[in-house]
């Protein structure tokens, strides 16, 4: 009952849904500076019935609003993410980033679009609802130490029972929800090593101790630890993403600062990862006669899904027909980390996916320059969360 | 700043130059005195003296450079290649971002960018003869981005040094064959800018022995020595000259007095000891002289 109400308010909202999506993604923000995105995130709930909005949640531009059903119940927690990235995009959208540099480019304007909506949705149906809804309203997913800790410090759990979300995904069909099960997201670490040399003129190497020579070597050693070192069954990823060494062609260069990042499965990968990035720094300084500073962080963990919620989301996806969803699937673990993992940690809950592909079938990779998302994933997206919701505060049968 | 001398260069040779017209009535030949602008700069004023035909009617040229790694009063001479040739290139690795997390979906460009740095080593290592000299360095690596984007491009900028056009030529083929090589390798696109600028500077070994003896002939008490200057890995643009018509270019030192380290040429507290300006002045008299046989 309730969730019939539900779906024809939100079939009647598709169109504003993609205008509020397309309206973050023209205006993205960094991590820890969206200022404009909470504001006006804030902005949308003026007017709207709901019992709470408290903003700048945890000192970091949280934004985190309450609706009672008039009913009691469950207190759930639902959570969409607004913050963007640094890159450059490349999509020659319409409605592409307006601000140099800064991109949207993994879809959390979708998240807070389908989140804003079916908020302002739930507002009006408190009739029908029983127990409290937290809508999470998180920033900074993207950035070490991430948006999710701050928020949880602030207490946004206390007396929740379980917390739900879901992620766009570029790379899946549109029309299609994964869920899994358990160990579901990559745990991550991340690294700074800086290598000290010598600089000097590009034609007395022997004068000078080349930094971009050692950390070229460096990146290369690495690579051994994933194709020698783990074993073939377990999952680990390391990545340089920055290597910055920029100066004058005939300079050689001083000292170069490498910024990597980890992803593995579980705790044991985890510690050998870090041991071998350790022992291939000092083997650099022998090696190469550099010194080095390696800053090393374990940071966001392997995201564990709850399996009792995770088979009570699955039901309620199933029980719900969403006539735009053709099929609900067990998904392999994904690579990505994700700050969410750090709810699950305090809570059971479940993270799932919602697939959406663009229409030409040229998927882009998240964080990709040229990322898109099919907007058709936005009605699944807010109908799949409505479901669930539903799911657990149809307060309906005791009207 | 005059950081490398060539004020010196230019004053010792108006005065040479008046001298010498003077003298005009005695002089059996031409005589062409170069001022030459843009030496510092690629492509270098050299290159555009040579291109306008100047030296078509010429037999031989001369030239002399101060530094201060000797004191007034040395003449420093090389036969053969003296001074390094120079080549720039810059490398734009391009690969395909994408997510950290996700390595199989993008194509890391720092990854077979350090692959090439690496792999360029054993140019010098693995196919330079042991008794060449040859330099790559790369001293730009801008592959700064975040930590957790796979990196979609890299631009490496390096530097090339080398006494000959035959390991020139070599550097060249085997910097173009790695660069190509990690396009096999890795899947990136590789564009590779690579300008060939100063050439080695090579002195003819005749004029070089005819200037050797006229200087070693000479009995002035303003010159104490006169003898073979090692190899210099900077590259001069004199060297344009010489690649066309024979010639050399020697060394006058210019080391301060009382100085035991002087500053070397381009750093920003370089001197010369001004009494190195008259060794200049009557070395390269000497070596006119001695051409046209005057006594």
């Amino acid at each position: 009952m309730l969730l019939n109400n539900l779906m024809e308010k939100l079939d009647a909202k598709k169109d504003r849904m993609i205008e509020i999506r397309r309206h973050l993604h023209e205006h993205p923000e960094l991590s820890f500076h969206e200022d404009q995105t909470a504001a006006y995130i804030a902005d949308f709930y003026k007017g709207i019935s709901v019992d709470s909005v408290e903003t700048n949640f945890g000192g970091q531009r949280g934004v985190v609003v309450t609706i009672k059903g008039t009913k009691p119940g469950k207190t759930i927690a639902i959570r969409a993410d607004f913050d963007a990235l640094p890159i450059k995009e490349e999509t020659g959208l319409p409605f592409a980033s307006k601000n140099e540099g800064v991109m949207h480019a993994c879809g959390h304007d979708g998240h807070t679009a389908y989140m804003l909506v079916l908020a302002e949705t739930l507002a009006e149906m408190k009739a029908q609802l029983k127990g409290t809804i937290r809508v999470i309203h998180q920033p900074a997913e993207e950035a070490p130490p991430g948006g999710a800790l701050g928020m949880i410090k602030a207490g946004v759990l206390d007396g929740v029972e379980a917390i739900i979300g879901i992620h766009v995904m570029s790379t899946m069909q549109t029309g299609h929800i994964y869920y899994r099960s358990g160990n579901t997201q990559t745990g991550r670490s991340y690294f700074k090593l800086r290598v000290q040399g010598k600089g000097g003129h590009g034609s007395s190497p022997h004068m000078a101790n080349d930094a971009i020579v050692a950390a070229s070597s460096f990146v290369m050693n690495l690579q051994t630890i994933v194709s020698r070192r783990i074993n073939p069954f377990d999952t680990a990823s390391i990545t340089i993403g920055s290597f910055d060494g920029n100066g004058t062609f005939n300079v050689i260069k001083d000292a170069v600062t490498l910024e990597g990042d980890v992803r593995t499965m579980s705790n044991e990968t985890r510690d050998i990862v870090e041991s071998q990035v350790r022992a291939f720094t000092e083997g650099l300084e022998k090696s190469f006669g550099v010194t080095t500073v390696l800053e090393y962080a374990n940071d966001y963990p392997v995201l564990y899904n709850d399996p009792e919620v995770t088979e009570h989301v699955h039901q309620a996806l199933v029980e719900a027909s969403i006539p735009e969803v053709e099929a609900i699937l067990e998904t392999a673990p994904q690579p990505p980390s994700e700050d969410f993992a750090y709810y699950l940690q305090q809570v059971p809950g479940c993270f799932f996916y919602v697939g959406a592909m663009p229409e030409s079938g040229e998927a882009y990779p998240h964080h990709h320059p040229k990322f898109d998302i099919n907007e058709k994933s936005l009605i699944i997206c807010v109908k799949a969360m409505a479901s669930v919701v539903a799911s657990y505060c149809d307060g309906s049968e005791f009207i | 700043m005059h950081a490398c001398g060539h004020d010196g260069h230019t004053a010792y040779m108006l005065v040479l130059a008046d001298c010498l017209i003077q003298l005009k009535d005695s002089i059996p030949g031409t005589i062409k005195i170069i001022h030459q602008n843009g030496e510092e700069m690629p492509p270098g004023g050299a290159k555009s003296m040579v291109d306008s035909g100047l030296l078509d009617d010429l037999d031989a040229v001369y030239g002399i450079h101060l530094f201060p790694t000797h004191p007034a009063g040395y003449v420093g001479y090389r036969s053969g290649y003296a001074f390094a040739g120079r080549t720039y290139f810059k490398l734009v690795v391009q690969g395909v971002g994408g997510h950290g997390s996700s390595p199989h979906l993008s194509n890391d460009a720092i990854v077979a960018a350090s692959h090439f740095v690496t792999a360029v080593q054993t140019v010098i290592s693995r196919r330079l003869n042991p008794f060449d000299v040859g330099v790559i360095t790369i001293g730009s690596f801008d592959g700064k981005g975040s930590f957790n984007v796979i990196k979609d491009s890299v631009e490496l900028e390096g530097d090339v040094r080398y006494m000959t056009v035959e390991i020139q030529e070599l550097i060249d083929k085997e910097v173009h064959r790695i660069a190509k090589g990690i396009e096999v390798e890795f899947g990136v696109n590789c564009e590779l800018t690579y300008t060939v600028d100063y050439p080695p500077l090579k002195n003819d070994p005749k004029v070089t022995a005819e200037v050797v003896a006229s200087l070693e002939s000479m009995n002035d008490p303003d010159i104490h020595e006169v003898s073979e200057y090692p190899m210099l890995s900077g590259s001069e643009d004199f060297a344009y000259y010489l690649e066309k018509i024979p010639g050399c270019f020697f060394v006058i030192g210019c080391k301060p007095k009382g100085v035991k380290e002087a500053y070397f040429n381009h750093h920003p507290k370089f001197d010369i000891d001004e009494d190195a300006l008259l060794v200049a002045a009557k070395s390269v008299a000497q070596v006119v002289c001695s051409y046209y046989e005057i006594s």
